[in-house]
């Protein structure tokens, strides 16, 4: 067991929370700003809201007295675990509460976390994540406790519990520009994905097919990926427009992208392609099939795992890509943190950044997914 | 499978002619806050005396948006008149130092070499500054470029942060320099990458690194927020840099009224009214959307 090795031992452990937690009250939790560039004042914790700051230090306190009252120890360890998930989500109930009266509606006021919201943030995840397996749950428990926290998020974002704190208020003057970002966005990386996938897959076969193209295949996709995104946006502003296909705006993004997007996915089309079983395809010559009913039913079955993982990194891959798209008028989420650099304005970065960070988590689960369905559909 | 060719091809006839009565201006700018705010502006004027337009505001960098107004790509977006000193070489680099001049020269140019209409431009001047803190231009008396000098060079505490470019092209801090007899060492300036001012009054402000001046433009909002004071160039050696809506050629033909459009609402648009309107987007982070819609509402130009 873990829990036995000295560095995580329980006596340390255990005196780390409070040390940690007292250190957490102490630094400032939130700053508030008159406006969005003026210098803020602190509020912490033991001084300004020293009711939230009671309460999270229960969260950080309680396992530590249930320990010297000789609790057993399995029940302080599930105690202090639940606690850490909890945590999070009373720190950031407690932040909007707090935030809502200093920045009504319609003020211009921002408050935003500091020092120790982030510290509690942290800590919080790290312990549960160090706790959980000393727990004994089961692990449909521990996944399902995993969800609370975006729960409680989604919750406060729809009733508004939030809208006091910095970032909703750069939501908020954003209005419905913000969902149109995030729609081009998901447009221009998911056509880029899907360019990337069919370029990609068809390089794979070629390059597994002809020996020959397998290097020039290869030593173009690599070249491109070592151009920065923005000198290769420049490099297609003249051919395109030479086409009539626009040298600005979605074209050339696209067309960025989805060559981005190829390489992984020709990259593991053929190295899915090269690591197929000769004996399984032996035995589909040996059965009589033609050259197409060998590649339908047994090369693409057997291959599309590998080269689905491909298209999944190549999905996480283009939707941080696009960011960079903003700059040559194809809009997406980047032109809000553009926007915002160019304000000095790190909510306004943030959120630009974060959904691209959802997005990016959302599609490699989603993936994730989608490759098990297919690995199963294989073996059985 | 004939009638349903027929009468795709039909309704494409009817889309492809309607779309050829009724071209929709595009109406870009560049991705900062004044060029979302003057485009926003463009974009509500012009759709208020019932003109289509589609909304690229914040397009891209300068470069960019130069681009695609060459290729047509956009029609209509915000310049600054002093930019046609770099866009045409070998003009006379004073007159860019006289507003009406200037603006007469790149209208004239732009529409020999590409075509492009200038129109009318706002009498406000985004010109490259040097801002000061507050508290140093009170305690030293500092209000114009002049006094600076004269502080710099008896020895006063200067340290200045500013983009690689407003440091080392020979018409901006080197400029300054000679105009007004002063020298900067090494240790007085701090570069910063890219030409961004919230960037450099930020750091006055908060007198990062000991910095107490910034490279500032004219218009920016910031400046009265973060208590810091702009010189006054009293010997003019910075080009004026008026903002002006530049027109594509083929809508330049197309729509023959945007000047009489735009120039009464540029008119107005003077340097405390942009410094204003920039600082509602930039200090109070409301939307270039929100700003550009209350500031025509209130002024009637917009209902």
């Amino acid at each position: 067991m873990a829990g036995k090795s000295s560095l995580f031992s329980w006596a340390s452990f255990a005196w780390a929370f409070p040390a940690v937690g007292g250190l957490m009250l102490l630094a400032p939790w939130l700053q508030v700003k008159a406006n969005r560039i003026v210098e803020g004042t602190s509020r912490s914790l033991t001084f300004d809201d020293p009711i939230w700051g009671s309460v999270l230090l229960v969260f950080w306190v309680l396992p530590l007295l249930l320990a010297l009252m000789g609790v057993p120890r399995r029940t302080v360890v599930r105690v202090a675990w639940a606690g850490f998930v909890i945590l999070p989500c009373v720190l950031v109930w407690a932040a909007g509460a707090v935030a809502a009266p200093l920045s009504p509606p319609g003020s211009f006021a921002r408050v935003s976390p500091s020092w120790s919201f982030w510290f509690n943030l942290l800590g919080a995840y790290a312990g549960s994540v160090v706790l959980a397996p000393l727990t004994g749950f089961s692990r449909k428990w521990l996944s399902a406790a995993v969800g609370l926290f975006p729960l409680v998020l989604v919750l406060g974002l729809v009733t508004g519990a939030f809208s006091g704190l910095s970032l909703l208020k750069e939501y908020e003057a954003q209005g419905p520009v913000f969902w149109t970002q995030v729609q081009t966005h998901l447009i221009l990386s998911g056509v880029a994905v899907a360019t990337g996938a069919v370029l990609g897959t068809s390089l794979g076969w070629v390059a597994y097919r002809l020996d020959r193209f397998r290097e020039p295949v290869f030593f173009f996709l690599n070249l491109i990926q070592t151009l920065p995104s923005l000198a290769l946006f420049g490099l297609l502003i003249v051919p395109l427009a030479a086409l009539g296909l626009g040298g600005i705006g979605a074209t050339p993004a696209l067309v960025a992208l989805g060559l981005y997007a190829a390489f992984p996915v020709a990259r593991s089309t053929l190295t899915a392609l090269d690591h197929l079983d000769q004996a399984v395809l032996d035995a589909g010559r040996g059965l009589g099939m033609s050259r197409g009913q060998l590649f339908l039913r047994v090369q693409v079955p057997l291959a599309l795992p590998v080269v689905l993982e491909g298209i999944r990194t190549a999905s996480v891959q283009a939707v941080g890509n696009t960011v960079v798209a903003a700059l040559i008028g194809a809009g997406g989420l980047g032109s809000l943190i553009f926007l915002g650099l160019g304000q000095y304005a790190p909510d306004l970065i943030l959120l630009g950044t974060l959904p691209v960070m959802a997005l990016a988590l959302g599609l490699d689960q989603a993936w994730a997914l989608v490759v098990g369905l297919f690995q199963r559909r294989v073996r059985t | 499978m004939k009638k349903l060719f027929a009468l795709v091809l039909a309704s494409l006839l009817i889309v492809g002619g309607l779309s050829a009565q009724a071209k929709p201006l595009v109406i870009g700018s560049k991705i900062d806050t004044e060029g979302a705010l003057l485009g926003k502006i463009i974009v509500k004027v012009l759709t208020a005396h019932g003109v289509a337009v589609i909304d690229k505001t914040a397009f891209g960098t300068t470069d960019i948006v130069r681009k695609a107004i060459l290729a047509g790509e956009i029609d209509v977006y915000p310049e600054y008149t002093g930019n046609g000193g770099f866009l045409f070489s070998g003009t006379d680099p004073l007159v860019w130092k006289d507003a009406a001049k200037a603006w007469a020269t790149v209208k004239k140019l732009d529409l020999d070499k590409n075509g492009l209409v200038w129109l009318t431009p706002a009498p406000a001047n985004n010109t490259w500054a040097i801002a000061v803190r507050g508290d140093l231009a009170a305690k030293e008396k500092l209000t114009t470029l002049d006094d600076l000098g004269r502080y710099i060079a008896k020895g006063g505490a200067f340290k200045i942060a500013g983009s690689e470019e407003f440091l080392s092209r020979p018409d901006a801090l080197p400029a300054f320099q000679t105009a007004y007899g002063f020298t900067l060492k090494k240790d007085q300036f701090v570069s910063v990458s890219g030409g961004n001012t919230a960037l450099t009054e930020k750091a006055a402000s908060l007198g990062t690194d000991g910095v107490n001046a910034a490279m500032a433009y004219g218009t920016d909002g910031a400046i009265a927020a973060l208590n810091l004071v702009v010189l006054t160039d009293t010997k003019g050696v910075q080009p004026v840099y008026q903002p002006a809506p530049l027109v594509g050629a083929k809508a330049a033909q197309a729509q023959p009224n945007l000047d009489a459009y735009l120039a009464p609402v540029f008119r107005t648009l003077d340097l405390v009214t942009l410094q204003t309107l920039n600082a509602r987007i930039q200090v109070n982070g409301e939307s270039a959307d929100a700003v550009a819609t209350d500031y025509l509402t209130k002024k009637g130009f917009v209902k």
